[in-house]
């Protein structure tokens, strides 16, 4: 990959809303790609996933190449499409599966201690429903969401890289996490 | 709504304990009701979000873990199917697909690559493609697909990883460690290329045809990635159970991890179960070696030779296993070679280098012994002047040739010479110090030149290799051969081959020896009669590796012409002829022809003694080869004077203490002791006493064998006194010796005073004594142990002594049920089986004992078949059931019997009064009346005089029976 990657960050961050859709299309890519492998290899299904988006970063970009405001697009947009992602095969794998009936409202950790089949693809599309309810009205909070969520990042990780205290951060996640849960069962 | 004002509120509101948050709501929202609603659904929300949502990352790869797609193709290659996954990524079998040739290959694909990797894949990729060795699965092809990723193609091995054929074909101890060695071979190969493997695991080798083969060699570092983060990443992918605690650590990548996951490899092959499971030690901070036991220890009770291999494993195997996995680095043998030389000492029966107490030796029934290559600074210093003259005789043959003999002796002259003897401050120089000081001239090149100089780099390894330095003997021998000056005779090359071979049949590289020995014999024919000698040398060393390889039916043919050949070439009298004779007698004796095996050992001394008078290292090779063969043949006073006469050359030899002598020695002390001549085996071991003493200071144990030996026999010949005094010495012997073995090793001596203890009646301590030996038992053994069973029977049979028959039946029933159902016609099985039938009697269960007494014969019939003493107690407990059963005339010739051969044992042995006893009691049923007379007058004062219970119990028996 060239260092393209450096203009088109800053591009995209900068509000140029193509740059944005070609950095969103690579990402999707690359992210695929680096999934199919790593799950396929894996000897379980849950190994290292957290660092798919870290994969993707050291793949296409170098230390060098983004400062901290384009490390921060880079991540905000490749959340976006590890989103994407998810819910392009969640929604594949519910058409293939699903017969009718009604979405029970478990809670996610419920399903997390289940094995991976057990995990019914409803769960991620109600969880992509609940983001795009709350980007409407509080977009600050569903970013972060995406970012904990789909780039495997930790808050304080998260939190250098806005430039922000990981107590205000910590607040923050708080408070999007309430928002969000409010919005899926209430 | 006010978003920041909420943010702030909401924040403060969690803080507030949940009893609380109403009053905590009325005093901050005041009016507000649309405030307050908003506070009171976030604070409900987050009360049971807690936890919640915090493990997306997990939930996706659930969700995507079947979204993979198996590609078409790699280059060349046609992917036929997927073979499996593993920690680094994908693997597909594929075939080559250019219209070339018909190839298959594994292909590995990476799942990360990074540009760390990709350069790192480059560079290695080079290096991996000479790495050519037939252990070694070979890298054929590699690139990189569309997306960018790497693949590598490498040699598809169809075979069973090595721990599943292990155990299929129920391989034993030795060629488990043989296959591990042919490991090591590879691994060894590699690290002299740079290359460390560094994930050396049970499913990286599988076995085809018999032969071990290495997958991925270098795959990991490959992988290794220079910044710290991903390193971990690549740690989590290795499987941590073979991984070496610095790696796991992040520490560098050195040959080292690979000599811990070949220790720990050694540890599961050999004992059937892991040494731990990372996970369930809680990582890698937890590990020490405390945590691990030996192999020994862990052998698994399903392996059907699981006791035999516990005793086998127990002690040095269990050394080399734990210092090969040694969690520091500097505690771990330096290299594979190391850990590998360690593994031939121990198959050869030599000692071994790794730390704890060097190795003395086992004695008697324990120790297996092949004495090859003797390190002795006596052995260097007659082939160094053997090699004179040889090279002087071979001056004869043509003037040419006198300029290297020439050099041959200045350069051994010169050794001896540049030798300071100041420096050495009056020690005498050790064979090592002598060949180094060889070794350091041939380097500086101060002596000889172009051939002289490749033969006596040959001959110098050769040396090495006899005093056991393995490393350097095979590096100055590769170097002879590769590098021979243009001008090297090719008798000389031959001749160096021949050295070669022989090195490889001692480390079992048997088709290596065979080559090299093949090359030798043309090299040597070409030469013409300069070349018959080692022509001669090379086919033995062929047939000799034929043997050791467990085909001396094929060895035997090629042997009988060589010594029809040799004896026209060299004459009858000849070494030649004499090693032919040798290596026909091993031949023979495998292939369990023992008349054939000592006709031939008789022929080799008889030329030796002709060649180099009665006094040589050759005639005690011959000479425990023959007694060997006699005592398989069940010949025992011939070993015994065959035995004999080994002790006296060996003496002379090596010397009165050396490690040969007293092996020699303790052999034949231990066949007196098997024909039941306690006196003279007493005689001997206390003579031997006296060397050990002297000795105490460095082999404490060797003296506490010793005192054991003496002990039992003290209680043969039925002087307990002496006995308890040389018995307990044993044990306070042991019981300063720290090791983690000594608490073990000293149950032999332990379970011998519960022997004796019984012998003298002092049932309780014997009790007690038995009790603490079946402790130390079951720490070490299994339930079904041999050696834990048979203490449980001592302890049942002084429970009957003690008149408490019913728990006696219990104990010796648990027992037998207990013992392995494996050892079914053993001696412990026999004696179990007739202690029970006793125990029985004693309970008043006459029609059981019957069944087991019969049993018991059935079993000895087998177990005892050469032992008259051990099988007189299985006719006296016949004779006993008999008694009971009021057929005095059956009872009679089985005691008879009995009493033949309990006749070498002291009167006041309670074997001897019990069958006299009984003897007395069937004469009386019978009314023989004159027998019984001489027979009372024999017994009563014995049994009047002892103060053992027992003894008692007989005299009851004698008066009211």
């Amino acid at each position: 990959m060239d260092t393209d990657i450096t203009a088109l960050v800053r591009a995209a961050g900068g509000g140029d809303a193509a740059a944005r859709d070609a950095l969103f299309a690579l990402l999707y890519d690359e992210l695929k790609r680096i999934a199919r492998k790593q799950l396929h290899g894996a000897s379980s299904p849950t190994l290292n996933t957290t660092g798919l988006v870290h994969d993707a970063y050291l793949k296409l970009a170098t230390p060098e190449s983004l400062n901290l405001q384009g490390r921060k697009h880079f991540f905000v947009v490749a959340a976006k499409a590890m989103r994407q992602i998810a819910i392009d095969h969640a929604r594949a794998r519910a058409a293939g599966k699903r017969g009718g009936g009604s979405v029970h409202a478990v809670a996610l950790d419920d399903a997390i201690d289940q094995p991976a089949q057990a995990v019914a693809p409803d769960k991620l599309l109600e969880l992509d429903r609940a983001l795009t309810t709350l980007e409407a009205s509080q977009p600050r909070l569903s970013s972060l969401i995406e970012l904990r969520f789909f780039t495997g990042l930790d808050l304080a990780e998260i939190a250098a890289m806005q430039d922000v205290s990981e107590r205000t951060l910590n607040r923050d996640w708080r408070r999007a996490r309430a928002e969000l849960y409010a919005v899926m069962y209430s | 709504m006010d978003d920041e004002r909420l943010d702030a509120l909401f924040a403060e509101a969690v803080t507030v304990p949940p009893s609380g948050r109403a009053r905590w709501l009325d005093a901050h929202c005041g009016d507000d009701a649309q405030l307050r609603r908003e506070l009171e659904r976030l604070l409900a929300a987050d009360a049971i979000a807690e936890g919640v949502l915090e493990h997306a990352p997990e939930l996706l790869a659930d969700n995507m873990a079947d979204a993979a797609e198996i590609p078409q193709r790699f280059g060349i290659w046609r992917v036929l199917g997927a073979l499996g996954a593993g920690g680094m990524g994908e693997v597909w079998l594929a075939e080559r697909d250019d219209g070339q040739f018909r190839q298959r290959a594994a292909i590995k694909q990476v799942a990360f690559p990074t540009p760390g990797l990709l350069r790192r894949f480059r560079e290695e990729r080079q290096i991996l493609a000479r790495l050519e060795h037939p252990g070694i699965a070979r890298l054929i092809d590699g690139g990189v697909d569309e997306s960018g990723c790497p693949w590598l193609a490498m040699e598809y091995v169809e075979g069973a990883p090595i721990t599943r054929w292990v155990r299929e074909h129920a391989s034993n101890v030795r060629d488990t460690i043989g296959l591990v060695l042919r490991i090591c071979d590879a691994v060894q190969f590699a690290h002299r290329n740079l290359i460390v493997h560094s994930d050396i695991k049970p499913s990286n080798i599988l076995v085809a045809r018999d032969t071990p083969k290495l997958l991925d060699f270098g795959i990991a570092k490959v992988l290794a990635q220079d910044d710290t983060e991903r390193t971990r990443t690549m740690v989590q992918l290795l499987t941590p159970d073979y991984a070496a605690p610095e790696l796991l650590a992040g520490g560098a990548i050195t040959t080292s991890v690979d000599v811990y996951a070949l220790g720990v490899l050694l540890y599961e092959l050999l004992g059937g179960s892991k040494p731990y499971r990372l996970s369930a030690l809680g990582g890698a901070a937890a590990l020490n070696s405390a945590n691990i036991k030996p192999p020994s220890a862990a052998v698994d009770s399903a392996l059907p030779d699981a006791h035999a291999r516990r005793r086998m494993l127990h002690g040095d195997l269990d050394r080399i296993v734990l210092t090969a996995m040694a969690q520091e680095q500097a505690r771990r043998y330096a290299s594979v070679e190391a850990l590998a030389a360690d593994l031939r000492n121990w198959l050869a029966g030599r000692a071994i280098n790794a730390r704890g107490h060097g190795r003395w030796y086992r004695f008697g029934k324990f120790v297996s012994r092949h004495r090859v290559g003797v390190a002795a600074t006596l052995v260097v210093f007659a082939v160094l002047l053997s090699a004179t003259i040889y090279s002087t005789r071979q001056a004869q043959i043509a003037r040419m040739q006198a300029s290297r003999a020439n050099a041959v002796r200045d350069f051994v002259v010169g050794v001896f010479e540049q030798t300071d003897p100041d420096a050495r401050q009056g020690k005498p120089i050790t064979a090592h110090e002598l060949l180094d000081q060889g070794d350091r001239q041939l380097a500086q090149g101060s002596i000889g030149a172009g051939a002289s100089r490749t033969e006596m780099q040959g001959l110098i390894g050769h040396l090495y290799w006899l005093i056991g330095d393995y490393p350097k003997a095979t590096s100055l021998m590769h170097d002879a051969i590769a590098h021979a000056a243009p001008a090297t005779p090719a008798e000389v090359r031959a001749r160096n081959l021949v050295y070669l071979a022989r090195s490889e049949g001692e480390k079992e590289l048997f088709k290596a020896a065979r080559n090299h020995a093949r090359q030798a014999e043309a090299l040597a024919l070409r030469a013409g009669p300069a070349g018959a000698s080692a022509a001669s040398d090379a086919r033995r060393v062929y047939a000799n590796a034929l043997t050791l390889d467990g085909n001396a039916k094929a060895a035997e043919p090629i042997l009988r012409q060589a010594l029809e050949e040799d004896r026209a070439r060299f004459g009858a009298h000849s070494q030649a002829v004499a090693d032919d004779l040798t290596e026909l007698a091993r031949a023979t004796h495998e292939l369990s022809r023992y008349d054939d095996s000592i006709a031939f050992s008789r022929q080799a001394i008889s030329t030796e003694t002709t060649l180099h008078g009665r006094v040589s290292s050759q005639a005690i090779t011959n000479l425990e080869l023959l007694a060997s063969t006699e005592d398989h043949a069940g010949d025992l006073k011939s070993a015994e004077r065959d035995l004999l006469e080994t002790v006296k050359l060996a003496a002379q030899v090596y010397g009165p203490t050396h490690r040969e002598t007293i092996a020699a020695r303790t052999d034949l002390y231990f066949t007196y002791y098997r024909e039941a001549r306690y006196a003279d085996a007493l005689a001997g071991h206390l003579e031997l006493l006296k060397l050990v003493d002297v000795m105490a200071k460095d082999r404490p144990e060797q003296l506490a064998y010793e005192w054991n030996f003496i002990a039992i026999d003290y209680m043969q010949l039925a002087r307990y006194g002496e006995a308890l005094q040389a018995e307990q010495r044993s044990l306070a012997i042991w019981a300063g010796i720290h090791s983690s073995d000594s608490e073990y090793a000293s149950n032999d001596s332990r379970t011998n005073l519960g022997d004796l203890l019984t012998r003298m009646g002092r049932f309780k301590e014997a009790e007690s004594t038995y009790a603490e030996a079946i402790r130390i038992e079951r720490k070490n053994d299994p339930a079904d142990s041999e050696w834990l069973n048979r203490d449980l029977g001592d302890l049942g049979n002084v429970y009957r002594l003690e008149h408490r028959a019913p728990e006696a039946v219990a104990i010796i029933t648990r027992a037998l049920h207990a013992l392995s159902p494996k050892l079914a016609q053993v001696p412990v099985r026999a004696y179990l089986q007739s202690s029970l039938a006793l125990a029985q009697l004693d309970a008043g269960d006459l029609a059981s004992a019957e069944i087991s007494a019969a049993r018991a014969e059935q079993i000895g019939r087998i177990a005892y078949k050469d032992a008259p003493l051990s099988f007189s107690a299985l006719q006296y407990i016949s004779a006993r059931v008999a008694l009971a059963r009021n057929q005095p005339a059956e009872a009679e010739p089985l005691l008879l019997a009995a009493y033949a051969a309990r006749k070498v044992l002291a009167p006041n042995d309670p074997r001897m009064a019990e069958v006299q006893v009984a003897l007395i009691r069937a004469l009386e049923l019978q009314g023989k009346r004159n027998q019984v007379k001489s027979l009372r007058a024999q017994v009563e004062p014995v049994l009047v005089a002892s103060r053992s219970p027992y003894f008692a119990d007989l005299r009851r028996q004698l008066d009211h029976p």
